[in-house]
Parts: structure tokens; C-alpha cells; sequence
């Protein structure tokens, strides 16, 4: 088993204080401000738009497992079913993971119930496709042309089949907001999609649909942490160009980390 | 330790079957017990399950080789050992959720087939690929030196599968070239860098020689070989801004597994009864 070493263990802590600090501040009635993030602004129209058209929404929580990429695309699929149940618009979830697809069901009643529209709920819009890339693929492209979807959504970790989902879902005309932190898929979902949440960004999706304090405390302890590894970053880089390599010995034998360097 | 990795040891005969049904019965008490609890204790629940399966493998990641470890020099802490029947009892409930998936396919397509929907006939398909497959796979895996059988899987998975997938994969040709074309098309000024861009990488990729092999590498206009120019632009320009995205996307991906571990979690999933 891989364990952490000392800078791991110290960075970690270090991060993980920045961000309990600040959510501890926002717990207290320090309330920060977010940017706003057109992509996920957007899912209000797309959900608007297919209320028009009076056409279903699909939405894909990509091919991950269950973790916490998934576990963040579901939290988002449940504001849009809420939204979607408040203008008596359908939700098709299709789910490639079985591990994913009853919590997908519970978060799809969980949304319908909230909205006080439970008799909205249709089990069958909650679909198991299938657990292979490009059988999932397949079924999501002939969802969107058999039911005609006006809108797409995709959240979640993707593959080789995202520039699949995004080109089947243009031609059939559909407003696309895709949200990933799969790095490599990103440029064909840009290129793709209507709105295209990057980064961190699709982290920041229910801190930014919820306004909790307390999430949006969670994000300026990100924005914390970041701004410590930045500030890591440009002194290694200095002490590294100047020479200061025995600093960076004597830190590194410190935290049991020697032979590092070479 | 022990008693937990014995239940992960392999069984046989009247063992096994025994075993099978006494875990049956003891997940069937375990479901109607946690069925009739109220929504408030089995939100409880869930918030301690999942702080103590998080402090467990935050525990065994963070604590220092050898700690705790009293069998003597390893890579491994007193935690250590339990990670893989862990993992193992997660592998067990996926494959349980596996009926979930197929019992949701058969329900969907089923229904499809028996009202005759438009479409029905896709629903038709899928019945017969499902007990084709699961009947020449299962028979298949019985009787793997059976010539026939083994045909029959071969056509079925290499023959129709993976022949289908490829077709799908290898649509992305056409698909890469349509949204390039969109992407590169707006007019913008970050249209326009990113077309330029693009055409050195594609160049410096396949053209390189023949357009700039005649700079000589060790020259003061190295710079100017294709190559040369594409690996600045992927090793320095694409690299650092992807590396950027991942150290947020790290960031994001601590600060909502803290806040899924203390169950600060807002969301239809984390904060309903």
C-alpha cells in the first residue's frame, strides 16, 4: 500500500485546515460572493427551452463509477429534475454504472417528491443503457432521436464517447451544457456543447445552485489552498533557480523526504 | 483480521451453498431491519457509515509506514491489512447491483414489447441478444474446449459486439472533423489562435520533415523546425494550462470529498429525509 509522506501528510492537513477554517467562518454568518458561471446559469434556459418545445431532457452522469465526479453530476441532475418538475418537463437519466443507477432512482423521486410532484416520477425515465463505452454511447445518440430531446446535459467523467453524445445531441438541434473535469475531453465538449463548465468549476456546481453558506465557505477555503500552492510553487521555483538547493535539502531530510531532489 | 479475511476465503459444496444462504437470509434480516427504522435514524446511520469508512482509509493513507504494524519492516500500518477484504465486500455489493441494472432493462424493454410501443421491435432485439449472449456465455465458460460453443461465442462477442463498438469508435473520425470545423470557424480572436495552433501541432505531426527538415537541429533557427515548435507548444503552452485545470479540479475534488465525508453535502442526494 502507497502511504503519505511527510510533505503529503503536511500539505494535505494544511489544505484540508484551509478549507474547514473557512467553512467554519461561513457556519458563523460570513457569507462570500461567487462569480457567476454562465454553464451552469444556462441550465435554467435549457430547462425553459424544452418547457417551450414541450420535448423531454436528457441527462447523462457520464461512465464513471460511483464516486465523487458521479456523486457531483447526480447532485446536479437533481436540481434540473426539481426545475424540470416545477414546469412539468420530462427527465431521461441514462446511467452506464448498475452501481450508480439506484441512487440515480432515489435522487430522481428525492427531486420530484420535493417539488410536491411525485406523481411526475417515471421510473422508466430512470435508464440502465449499458456498462459498455459505446453501447452507452449508442443508446443516449438514439434517446435523443427517437424522443426528440430539446435539451442535453452532461455531467460526469467522460471517455472517448463525449464528442459521440455532443455531436448526436447537435444534430438533432438540442441546447447542450456539458460539465467535466476529464481534461482530455474537454476541448471536443467546448467545441461541441452550448455551455462547457471547466475546472473546478463543475466542483463549485451545487455550492453555486444551493447558495449554502456553508459550501460556498468550502469554496474560498479552495480558493485558500490554491493561492498556498501557488505561493509552494513559486518559491521552489525560486530557490530552485538560485541555487538554493540545500534549503530544499535540508527541508526534504526534515520531513523524512531525502534523495528526492536527485 | 483474520475472522475478516476468512470470510473472503474461497468455498466449496455444501459449504458454499450453506454460505450463500445464510447470507441471504442474514442481508434479508439486515434490509427489514433498516427498512423499519424512521428516515431520521437511517440518515444517522448513513452520516456515521460514511464518516467511519472515510476516517478509515484517510487513517491508512495518512498514517507513516510500520505504524502499528507489529509483524516486523514493510510498506504497511496496522490499517493496512484490511484494505483489500474491504474493497473485496465493495466488489460484492456491485455485483449485487448488477441485477439492479438488467432488472431495469428487462422492466423498460419488456413493457415496450408487451404494448406493442413504437419501437418495440428494438425492445424484441434486446430480449433475444440478452438470452443469446447469457445462454452461449454461460455454456461457453462450462465447456471452453466445446468447438461449437466456442464458434457460437466468437460470433456472438468478436463477430456482432465488438464489431458494432468499433463502427460507433469509429465514427469519432467524422465527429472530431465537423466540431473542429464549428471551433475553428467563429472569426474570434481565440478562434483564430487556436486554428493557427492547430495547424502547427498537425504539421509537426506528420509534415515536419518534408516542410522544415532541412533547418539543421543545432542552428539558431532550430526554433523555426516544425517539430521543435510542436513540442514547445505541447510541453510548455498545452501542458502548464492543463496542469493548471488539474490542480483545481484537485482542489474541487478534496474540498467535496471533505464535505461528502463530514456530510456537509448539500444536494437532493445528502441533505433529504
Amino acid at each position: 500500500m502507497e502511504h503519505a509522506n511527510g510533505v503529503t501528510g503536511l500539505l494535505l492537513l494544511m489544505l484540508t485546515g484551509a478549507l474547514l477554517w473557512n467553512i467554519l467562518r461561513a457556519r458563523k454568518g460570513h457569507e462570500p460572493i461567487i462569480r457567476k458561471i454562465p454553464g451552469l446559469a444556462a441550465i435554467d434556459e435549457a430547462v425553459g427551452r424544452a418547457t417551450e418545445m414541450g420535448r423531454p431532457i436528457l441527462f447523462s452522469p457520464g461512465l464513471f463509477g460511483l464516486d465523487v465526479t458521479t456523486l457531483q453530476a447526480l447532485s446536479i441532475a437533481g436540481h434540473v429534475m426539481r426545475l424540470a418538475a416545477r414546469y412539468n418537463t420530462r427527465v431521461i437519466l441514462a446511467v452506464c454504472d448498475t452501481q450508480v443507477y439506484p441512487v440515480a432512482e432515489e435522487v430522481a423521486r428525492e427531486a420530484y417528491n420535493a417539488e410536491g410532484r411525485p406523481e411526475l416520477f417515471n421510473p422508466d425515465d430512470i435508464r440502465f443503457l449499458s456498462d459498455r463505452q459505446f453501447a452507452y454511447a449508442s443508446g443516449c445518440v438514439g434517446i435523443m432521436n427517437r424522443e426528440k430531446v430539446s435539451g442535453n446535459f452532461f455531467f460526469g467523467g467522460f471517455f472517448a464517447e463525449a464528442l459521440i453524445l455532443a455531436e448526436g445531441g447537435r444534430e438533432v438541434g438540442a441546447i447542450q451544457v456539458a460539465g467535466t473535469p476529464s481534461t482530455t475531453q474537454l476541448p471536443f465538449l467546448i467545441a461541441s456543447c452550448d455551455y462547457t463548465i471547466i475546472g473546478e468549476e463543475y466542483y463549485a456546481a451545487t455550492a453555486y445552485l444551493t447558495r449554502d453558506p456553508i459550501l460556498l465557505g468550502s469554496l474560498v477555503g479552495q480558493d485558500y489552498a490554491k493561492i498556498a500552492l501557488l505561493i509552494l510553487i513559486l518559491a521552489g521555483t525560486v530557490m530552485a533557480s538560485l541555487g538554493m538547493t540545500s534549503w530544499l535539502h535540508g527541508l526534504q531530510s526534515l520531513l523524512g523526504m531525502e534523495g528526492l531532489a536527485s | 483480521m483474520t475472522a475478516l479475511r476468512s470470510l473472503f476465503t474461497p468455498l466449496h459444496g455444501t459449504a458454499l451453498v450453506m454460505a450463500i444462504i445464510g447470507a441471504i437470509l442474514f442481508f434479508v434480516l439486515v434490509f427489514a431491519g433498516l427498512h423499519a427504522l424512521p428516515s431520521r435514524a437511517k440518515r444517522s446511520l448513513t452520516i456515521a457509515a460514511t464518516f467511519l469508512a472515510g476516517l478509515f482509509y484517510f487513517l491508512e493513507f495518512i498514517l507513516p509506514n510500520n505504524f502499528g504494524n507489529t509483524k516486523g519492516v514493510g510498506k504497511d500500518n496496522f490499517l493496512s491489512p484490511a484494505v483489500s477484504p474491504l474493497s473485496d465486500f465493495l466488489m460484492v455489493v456491485g455485483a449485487m447491483a448488477f441485477g439492479l441494472g438488467l432488472l431495469n432493462l428487462i422492466q423498460i424493454h419488456g413493457r415496450a414489447l408487451i404494448r406493442m410501443r413504437p419501437g418495440w421491435h428494438n425492445a424484441f432485439i434486446f430480449f433475444v441478444g440478452l438470452i443469446a449472449m447469457t445462454a452461449v456465455g454461460i455454456t461457453h465458460g462450462n465447456h471452453p474446449t466445446a468447438k461449437g460453443w466456442t464458434n457460437a461465442y466468437d460470433f456472438l462477442f468478436s463477430g456482432l459486439y465488438q464489431s458494432l463498438a468499433s463502427s460507433v469508435f469509429a465514427l469519432l473520425a467524422f465527429f472530431i472533423a465537423s466540431a473542429a470545423f464549428r471551433a475553428f470557424r467563429i472569426g474570434s480572436v481565440e478562434a483564430t489562435l487556436m486554428m493557427v495552433t492547430a495547424f502547427i501541432v498537425m504539421l509537426g505531426n506528420v509534415g515536419s520533415e518534408v516542410l522544415t527538415g532541412w533547418i539543421p537541429p543545432d542552428s539558431a533557427f532550430a526554433f523555426l523546425r516544425l517539430d521543435t515548435m510542436t513540442y514547445w507548444i505541447m510541453t510548455t503552452v498545452n501542458m502548464s494550462a492543463q496542469r493548471a485545470l488539474l490542480f483545481g479540479i484537485a482542489m474541487g475534488e478534496l474540498a467535496i470529498a471533505l464535505r461528502i465525508w463530514l456530510s456537509l453535502e448539500r444536494g437532493h442526494f445528502f441533505d433529504q429525509d
